[in-house]
Formats: C-alpha cells, sequence, structure tokens
C-alpha cells in the first residue's frame, strides 16, 4: 500500500475525531461504560450487548466508536470496584484486588486507584499506538502461534499459580489445582461427553466465571465486612484524597520499565486470538512479583502489585482491536460483540478493513487511544469521591454490595441458578480466605483450565505426542520451568525470613 | 320480580353485545395484535454472531411491515438448547419467537442426542426458513491437492472439527466415501474463525462449513478451494464443485448416511412454540415473507452473507416435513452412523 | 497430635478429590478422564503433604491460619460471619421464592432498619437500588428480572 494513501488515511482519521457526533457518542460510551463498569459483576457485556440494537440507528463514525469505547473503559471502572471492595468488576481485574485491595484496607485506596487509572490510561493508549505500527506483521504473528504454542502460553499463564500463592506455596497449589477441576465441569467439545453435570442441563455449560467470582470475591468479603460492622478502610491516613492519587501517578513513573514490560505482555496476549483477557493481568503480575528485589511485599499492598496488571489490562483491548478489525478473528466474548456491532453497521472485519476501509480503521484505533486518556481524566476527578466509600459503613455498604452483585449474577445468563451458585460458592471463597488459600490462584486455574485441556488435546490429535517440537514451544517451556523454579526459590527466601 | 327480569334481561344484552364486539375485535386485532404489542426474538446464540447478526437485520424491518417493535433476547447456552428448550416451554401468544441454527441446537442436537433436550422440535410452529445453507468441505491452502481426487492420494489427512457434531459427520462420511487413508477428525475447536485459523495455519487440512462460512475464509485466505457439496444439487454460488454423490458410487449404507447428512445442513428456522393460533401462524409468515423480500433486508443481509439467494428455498411446510424425516430416521441407523463419526473423531 | 480446624478442611479436600478420581475411572473416554485424574492425583498429593505439615511440622514463630487480610478465626468472628451469611441465605430465598421486585427492598429495608439505620434512608437506599437494578436490566439491556416461583410465570 502506497506510503501515499496511508497518509492520507491518517489525516482523514485525526479529521474525524474532530467530528462532533463522533465525539458525542464518544462521550457517551465513556460515561455507560465507566457507570455500568463500577458496578461489580455487571461489568463486562452487559453494556456493549445493551447499546448492540442500536447499531442500525447510528452510522459507522457513531455507533462504533460508542461501543469501542464502552469496552475500552469497562477495565477501568473494573479496577475501582477491585481496589474499593475486592470484588473485580470483570474478570481481568481479579489480578488487581490481590494488591489493590490491602492497600485500601491500609487507607492508600486513592494511591492504588491513581496508579491503577494511570497505568491502564498509558497502557491502553500505548498499545494503541503499537497496534498501528504493527499491522503490516500482525498477520505474520498470528499465523506463528499454533495450538501447541497455546498449550504452553495457557500453561504459563497457569505456572503463576505458583507465584499467587502467598506464605505457603502448597495451599497456593492447592488452590490453582482445585480451580482447574472446577473448570472441567461441564460439556466437553473434544468428546461430546458431559462431566460431573450429575444429568443436569444447568451445569451443561460448566459453572458460569461471574458467579464463580462473585462467590469467590464479593459475597465473603460483604459477609466479613458485615461481620466487623466498621468499614473496608481499618487505617486513618493522613494524606488527602488528591495527595495520593497524585502519589499513586508519580508511582506508575517511578516503576516506568515494570509498566512497559507488563504493557506489552499485555499487548502480546491481546493480538493472539483464543487465549482471553484474563491471562495477560496475571501474567504480568506474576512476573512483576518474580522480578522484583521484593517479593515478599507483593500481597500486603504493593503498589507495583496494581501498576502490573493494570498496564497490561488495557494493553490487551489495543492488540485484541487491531486482531478483531485487521484479521476479523474475535478474541474473546467482548470482541465477538464488537464484531457484530461492524456487521449490523455494514461492514465486515478482515483484512479489507485495512485497504477499503483503512481511514475508518485508522479512527476506530485512535478512538480506542484516545478514549483511555478522556476516561482515565474523568476518573481522576471523582477518585478522590469514590474512594471514599471505604469509609461507609457496613450496614449500608453490605445490602449495596449484595443487591449488586447478585442481580448482576442474574444477569450474565438470566438462569437463577447462578444466582444460587454465587452463594453456594461464598461457602468456599470464605474458607479459602479464612485459611490461607489464594482465591486469586483458584480463579486463573478456573479461567485457564478448558483453555489448557482444548489447545492440548488439539495439539495432540494434529502433532501427535512430540507436537512440543517446535521452537516458539521449547522456548515457552524453559519460560515456564524458570517461573516455577523461581516462585520456588522465592517461597523458600521468604520462609527463612 | 319484575325486577329481577329486568335485570337478567340487561344482563343478558350486555353480555351478548360484549361478545359480539370480543369477536369483532378479534377479527380485526391481528394487525393491530402486532402494530401494539412487541414482539419478542429469542436468538438461540450469543450477541454479535453469524445467527444473532440475521435476527437483528430481521427486527430492523419488523417495523417497516408491521408498524410494531421486535426486541432480540439471547438465551444461550449448551449450543442453543437452552434457547430451544426456552421457545417449547414459552406461551404461544404470538409475543415471542425464536431463531436458530438447525444443524446444531435443532436436528444437531436431536440427532446426536445432546444431554438435556426437553423440546420435541416436531411440535414447533415453523414461520419462515430464511436462510438454506447446505455443508461442504472446504481445504488448507497449505495442502498441494485442488480436489477430492487429489485428497485420495494424500495419506493421514487432518479435519478439522467443534465436536462429534454434524460438521464431523460432514466429514465423517468423506472420509468414508472416498477411502481417505488414516484420516481423522481433530475435534475441540472453538468454533469456525478458529477452524478457518487452523487451516490456514496448516493445522488442519480439510474441514467441514456451511457454504457461507466458506465464502468467508476463502475471501480470508483461510481456505483454498471448497472441494465438495453435501447437497442434492450442485449449488450457484460455487458451480465447479461437485456432490459426493457425482464422483462416487455410494454403498446403501452410505446413501442412507448421507441423506442424514444432507438432512444436517444449516438451516435458520423461524418458529413459534407449539400451540400458535392460526391466524397468527398466517400474518407471521406473512409478515417475514415480506421481510425477506424487502429492499432494505437484502442488502444488510448481503454484506455479511454475501450468498444470498434462493439455491435452497424451504417453505415452512418443505421444512416441517424435513424435521419429521431426519427425526424418523431409524434408531439402528442413527446409532451405526454415530459410531462412524466418532471413529474418526475420537 | 491436635487437629487443627486447618487439618478439617484438608481432610475434607482430599475427601471430595478421592471421590473425583474413583468418579472419573468410571469415565467413558480416556480423553474425557486424563486431566480430572491428573488433577485430582495431584490434589491429593499435595494436600497430603500440607497435612503431613500440619501434624507432624514444626510450628513456624508467628504462623496462623491467617485469612489474607490477617484476622484470626476467634469465636466472634465466626458468629459474625454466620449471621451475615444467614442474611446473605435469607436473600437468596426471597429472590429465589419472590423474585428480585420484592427480595431487593426488603432486604435492604430489613437489614439497614436492624442495624440502625434511620427509616427514611432506609427506604431510599432500598428504592435507588431497585432503581438502578430495574433500569439496567428491563429498559435497558432487555433481560426480564426473575419474578420468583410465587410471583414468576
Amino acid at each position: 500500500m502506497g506510503e501515499g494513501i496511508v497518509a492520507a488515511a491518517f489525516i482523514q482519521a485525526f479529521q474525524n475525531l474532530l467530528d462532533p457526533g463522533l465525539l458525542f457518542f464518544m462521550f457517551l460510551g465513556i460515561f455507560i461504560g465507566l457507570a455500568v463498569g463500577l458496578l461489580p459483576a455487571i461489568g463486562g457485556l452487559v453494556p456493549m450487548a445493551m447499546v448492540l440494537p442500536y447499531m442500525f440507528l447510528l452510522k459507522p463514525l457513531q455507533g462504533l466508536p460508542l461501543i469501542i469505547t464502552i469496552s475500552a473503559v469497562g477495565y477501568q471502572g473494573g479496577s475501582m470496584t477491585a481496589i474499593l471492595l475486592n470484588i473485580p468488576g470483570t474478570e481481568p481485574n481479579a489480578a488487581t484486588l490481590i494488591d489493590g485491595f490491602p492497600m485500601t484496607r491500609k487507607g492508600e485506596a486513592a494511591r492504588a486507584i491513581g496508579a491503577a487509572l494511570v497505568s491502564s490510561t498509558l497502557g491502553g493508549f500505548l498499545a494503541v499506538i503499537l497496534a498501528l505500527v504493527m499491522v503490516p506483521i500482525l498477520l505474520h504473528i498470528v499465523m506463528m502461534i499454533t495450538s501447541a504454542e497455546m498449550v504452553f502460553v495457557v500453561l504459563l499463564g497457569i505456572s503463576f499459580i505458583s507465584v499467587l500463592a502467598e506464605r505457603s506455596m502448597i495451599k497456593g497449589l492447592i488452590s490453582g489445582m482445585l480451580g482447574l477441576l472446577i473448570s472441567l465441569i461441564g460439556y466437553q467439545a473434544v468428546t461430546g461427553i458431559p462431566r460431573f453435570t450429575f444429568g443436569t442441563m444447568f451445569l451443561y455449560d460448566g459453572l458460569g466465571l461471574v458467579p464463580v467470582i462473585v462467590g469467590l470475591f464479593a459475597v465473603p468479603e460483604a459477609i466479613v465486612l458485615a461481620s466487623t460492622g466498621t468499614t473496608i478502610a481499618q487505617v486513618e491516613t493522613k494524606l488527602a484524597g488528591m495527595q495520593q492519587v497524585l502519589q499513586g501517578v508519580k508511582d506508575v513513573f517511578r516503576h516506568w520499565w515494570l509498566f512497559l514490560r507488563s504493557m506489552l505482555i499485555g499487548y502480546v496476549v491481546g493480538i493472539i486470538p483464543g487465549i482471553g483477557g484474563a491471562v495477560a493481568p496475571f501474567v504480568s503480575y506474576g512476573h512483576a512479583k518474580t522480578s522484583s528485589k521484593n517479593p515478599e511485599k507483593f500481597g500486603t499492598g504493593c503498589v507495583e502489585g496494581v501498576i502490573a496488571p493494570e498496564s497490561a489490562n488495557n494493553a490487551v483491548l489495543g492488540g485484541s482491536l487491531l486482531t478483531t478489525l485487521a484479521i476479523g478473528l474475535p478474541g474473546s466474548a467482548g470482541m465477538a460483540i464488537l464484531l457484530g456491532a461492524f456487521v449490523l453497521q455494514g461492514l465486515v472485519p478482515g483484512p479489507r478493513m485495512l485497504t477499503d476501509h483503512l481511514d475508518l480503521s485508522l479512527t476506530l484505533l485512535l478512538v480506542g487511544a484516545l478514549t483511555n486518556i478522556i476516561a482515565g481524566g474523568i476518573c481522576f476527578g471523582i477518585i478522590p469521591h469514590i474512594s471514599k466509600i471505604a469509609r461507609v459503613p457496613a450496614r449500608i455498604l453490605f445490602p449495596l454490595i449484595l443487591v449488586i452483585a447478585l442481580t448482576g449474577t442474574f444477569f450474565y445468563r438470566q438462569e437463577i441458578g447462578d444466582v444460587v451458585i454465587a452463594v453456594g460458592f461464598s461457602l468456599v471463597g470464605l474458607i479459602l480466605r479464612n485459611f490461607g488459600y489464594s482465591r486469586p490462584a483458584l480463579l486463573l486455574g478456573f479461567v485457564l483450565g478448558t483453555l489448557f485441556e482444548k489447545y492440548l488435546f488439539i495439539s495432540l490429535g494434529v502433532g501427535g505426542p512430540l507436537f512440543f517440537f517446535r521452537p516458539i514451544s521449547m522456548a515457552l517451556i524453559v519460560i515456564i520451568i524458570s517461573v516455577i523454579w523461581v516462585g520456588i526459590l522465592q517461597g523458600r527466601r521468604a520462609k527463612k525470613a | 320480580m319484575k325486577r329481577i327480569a329486568c335485570a337478567l334481561c340487561f344482563s343478558v344484552l350486555v353480555t351478548a353485545i360484549f361478545l359480539s364486539v370480543q369477536g369483532k375485535v378479534a377479527a380485526e386485532s391481528v394487525a393491530d395484535f402486532y402494530k401494539k404489542k412487541p414482539v419478542t426474538l429469542v436468538v438461540t446464540y450469543g450477541p454479535g454472531g453469524g445467527t444473532d447478526t440475521a435476527a437483528r437485520i430481521m427486527a430492523s424491518e419488523w417495523r417497516n411491515v408491521t408498524g410494531g417493535r421486535m426486541i432480540i433476547r439471547n438465551i444461550t447456552g449448551a449450543g442453543g438448547i437452552r434457547g430451544m428448550n426456552h421457545m417449547f416451554r414459552a406461551k404461544p401468544d404470538g409475543r415471542t419467537l425464536g431463531y436458530t441454527d438447525s444443524a446444531s441446537s435443532l436436528l444437531g442436537a436431536v440427532f446426536f442426542e445432546t444431554p438435556g433436550i426437553q423440546f420435541d422440535a416436531r411440535k414447533f410452529v415453523y414461520l419462515a426458513i430464511n436462510a438454506v445453507v447446505p455443508n461442504g468441505i472446504g481445504i488448507s491452502p497449505r495442502l498441494s491437492a485442488n480436489s477430492i481426487q487429489d485428497l485420495q492420494k494424500i495419506e493421514g489427512l487432518k479435519f478439522g472439527s467443534h465436536a462429534v457434531d454434524s460438521q464431523a459427520a460432514c466429514s465423517a462420511l468423506t472420509i468414508e466415501i472416498f477411502g481417505l487413508k488414516n484420516a481423522r477428525i481433530v475435534t475441540g475447536f472453538g468454533g469456525m474463525e478458529e477452524e478457518g485459523l487452523a487451516l490456514a495455519r496448516g493445522e488442519i487440512d480439510a474441514y467441514s462449513n456451511s457454504m457461507h462460512s466458506m465464502t468467508d475464509h476463502i475471501d480470508k485466505k483461510f481456505v483454498k478451494r471448497v472441494v465438495l457439496v453435501y447437497s442434492d444439487k450442485r449449488s450457484s454460488w460455487f458451480p465447479d464443485t461437485p456432490l459426493p454423490t457425482e464422483l462416487a458410487e455410494l454403498t446403501p449404507e452410505q446413501k442412507r448416511m448421507f441423506t442424514i447428512v444432507a438432512s444436517l445442513k444449516s438451516a435458520k428456522p423461524i418458529f413459534a412454540p407449539p400451540g400458535l393460533s392460526r391466524d397468527k401462524t398466517d400474518f407471521l409468515r406473512d409478515a417475514f415473507s415480506k421481510i425477506f423480500n424487502a429492499k432494505g433486508y437484502n442488502e444488510k443481509m448481503k454484506v455479511r452473507f454475501p450468498i444470498m439467494g434462493s439455491d435452497f428455498y424451504l417453505s415452512p411446510a418443505e421444512w416441517s416435513k424435513t424435521v419429521e424425516e431426519a427425526l424418523s430416521i431409524p434408531r439402528t441407523e442413527r446409532d451405526a452412523f454415530i459410531n462412524v463419526v466418532k471413529k474418526y473423531a475420537m | 497430635m491436635k487437629m487443627r480446624s486447618g487439618s478439617y478442611l484438608l481432610l475434607a479436600i482430599i475427601g471430595v478429590v478421592l471421590f473425583i478420581f474413583f468418579y472419573s475411572l468410571r469415565m467413558a473416554h480416556w480423553k474425557t478422564k486424563l486431566l480430572p485424574l491428573i488433577l485430582s492425583g495431584i490434589i491429593f498429593f499435595l494436600a497430603s503433604i500440607e497435612l503431613g505439615k500440619e501434624f507432624f511440622g514444626k510450628k513456624i514463630v508467628g504462623e496462623t491460619q491467617a485469612s489474607e487480610a490477617g484476622a484470626t478465626d476467634t469465636a466472634a468472628t465466626m458468629r459474625g460471619y454466620l449471621i451475615a451469611g444467614a442474611w446473605v441465605l435469607g436473600f437468596l430465598l426471597c429472590i429465589v421464592f419472590m423474585g428480585f421486585f420484592v427480595a431487593i427492598p426488603l432486604f435492604t429495608i430489613a437489614y439497614m432498619k436492624l442495624h440502625g439505620t434511620k427509616w427514611w434512608l432506609a427506604i431510599l437506599f432500598a428504592a435507588c437500588s431497585l432503581g438502578l437494578m430495574y433500569l439496567l436490566s428491563e429498559p435497558l439491556a432487555g433481560i426480564p428480572l426473575y419474578r420468583g416461583i410465587l410471583f414468576g410465570e
């Protein structure tokens, strides 16, 4: 493609950004995405599905920016509930709460949110810029990553279970393995045989992610809060809200190299179709802990533990947006909805988007970048107020959390059984919490279990038992072994200390 | 006494007037009914997919045809069976309609005895079929073959499939009919996009998919060409692509399997719960017929589903007959066929 | 050798995974049973080691069966959990039998009022939460809220 054409497309894209209609719908999308994203269990796909029926009424430069902005800012709203309430707003935010919530308990909620917002804003922004640069080589990268490599990418994510363990690595591994086991409930596509469904239709698709998250985190935290009868924040802090926020901002720039590495991890995971957004923040968190000089501080309220996953979160979107636009391959359910939105607008994502509709593609990528900045700016204004949730008494917060979490669980599949599962699972969550078993490790295992099995059997079917004799697969195996080894060494050092 | 008699007469008169007015209202009200009350179209798959997109395109034309509103509701799960079960239990008041893909959630699910089915596909009231697309076999661009005869020379071919389902059935029959040596079916792919990518990478050599998905994949260079069409006649979209029956002499058993596979083609029926009244059924059939002929509808459908046309068309009555025939296949034949599929897939 | 509550949990985990292990052995196809067998075996092995450490390992100074937040497992804490858990269960039963429209205001008002909130504040919170949930569900997302066994169709 001629450089002149590309330049002209860029100029048109920047001009499109000044269109008042586009800006209106972009702001509307930011408002919807943030408002709904702040509600635990309801964020994620629900706001995107809400606006899908209106695609017909809108032009491409109105409807598509609307849905892209909703998708982009969902994680930012979700990170706030993860930090303030220990409830991930979307599954990728689950890694943020490991250190985010302890920071809130220490009275540093605003600092954590400030760090999270800057990380996700800049991470998303830079990822989109990287996406624009990588357009010519994207397809080559996607073609290189086969099912064999996917086995080890997922296994790499699983290996970080050992890193998520706190004082006892064995307990962390037990949690993670339990998560893997629970993920096997349901219909196995490879054989067509349902497992552990006990003849019920309800378990045919397995346990839903939202009921598991609500059961593991939202309800137990609400119960603990109600049992104390106080507030989430246990410590008074002298710093005023905005000062704390600025401290969080500075933290990101102080740890700029960690931020860049985490952003890259998120971006790379995002461009690989078929992994989903939940892996990247955990891998980033695990990487941050294993590469830190003070790994024992992770899990106690360490700001790096917030910067790493949040940098990866929104970076995933930049990568997956490019794959969806340029190849027509949605990497997640959210991208599948976006793909549907394109079609309803009369466009078919795929290679033609980068030839026949290059200016529109560039406009949408730039919208993704700009959204992160604007949403970040809006959030900064509200952080000092939002962080006061940590001081709301239990008698008000407990019922509100439960109402939102359990109603949101119902939204997921419109099955009352999911609400029952969430409450039942909350017993598991409470027990794990009380006995020092890592709930994020269980969640990670749950998210990755079926992915691992699927790619394993596909790889065995395609390449036989020696499917892993490939350069990228072997490199990933080495990295996995290193991660596990470092995790063991860090565990031993922590025990000696 | 007189007062009681007057009161009784008055009551009878009022009742008679009321009933006659109701009768009159009922006769005029079907069109008004749909103008005033929104209709919910239950789509048995998630938002953004092909079935959902087609549903939303239909919904956008509904107002032009009826003056009323159509709301899309996605009830997903168990490969579409949850939505089908919901539709079977729904009230036949004409306000809840269903839309699905027959190969996976209707015929395919019943045929492969997916657990949890609580509906009888024969009892739904079929209103329209907005796409009938046969399956075919597509091959990878990394394969040196260009035809089924070329495939016969290659040993150890790998076909891709989501699960042990109608797709896998097509692939299994191809292996059986053409004696593809040591060929197998690799299951577990997450959907046609994953299979397309696997084809492009050369992880698998071929797959079975609906013809309109394959045109999309040909466009994206995931599929080199379509080498077979599973139908009783050639398709105008791929006029050079033969049918299995043109290339090989099928054994009686293979002929029966071919009939089954051809009936498991991808069709997208719009249907109502059992017991829908005759007048509403007629109205809805007419409405959907108008939608399918509307210019706006066809323009929007062409974007996402470039294979349009009446190559393979079925009326609701013909579709009901297809369902009846497919589900009347004797158990022994069905089991034998499923065993053939499992032989290559598991 | 005193059994701590963590040991009972480990025994429960061992019991569950043994059940899964033997249940999986009966599964039809090797691909179906492979991962359940491996995972239940690994968990059994790990839980046994941890149980062994609980019984025979040296007690590490300062180690407690702490929750992630560091709270200790006291009778008062357990009582607090049980009471809050009972409220959660009650809310769930309300939802199942009476649906969200009744359960949300009923639960919100009952909890807040019984914990000292003023009437008007409790009613306000109940109305706002119900209003928000309704707005998000039926008009905006087109998802009808569950009406409950008693009031549903």
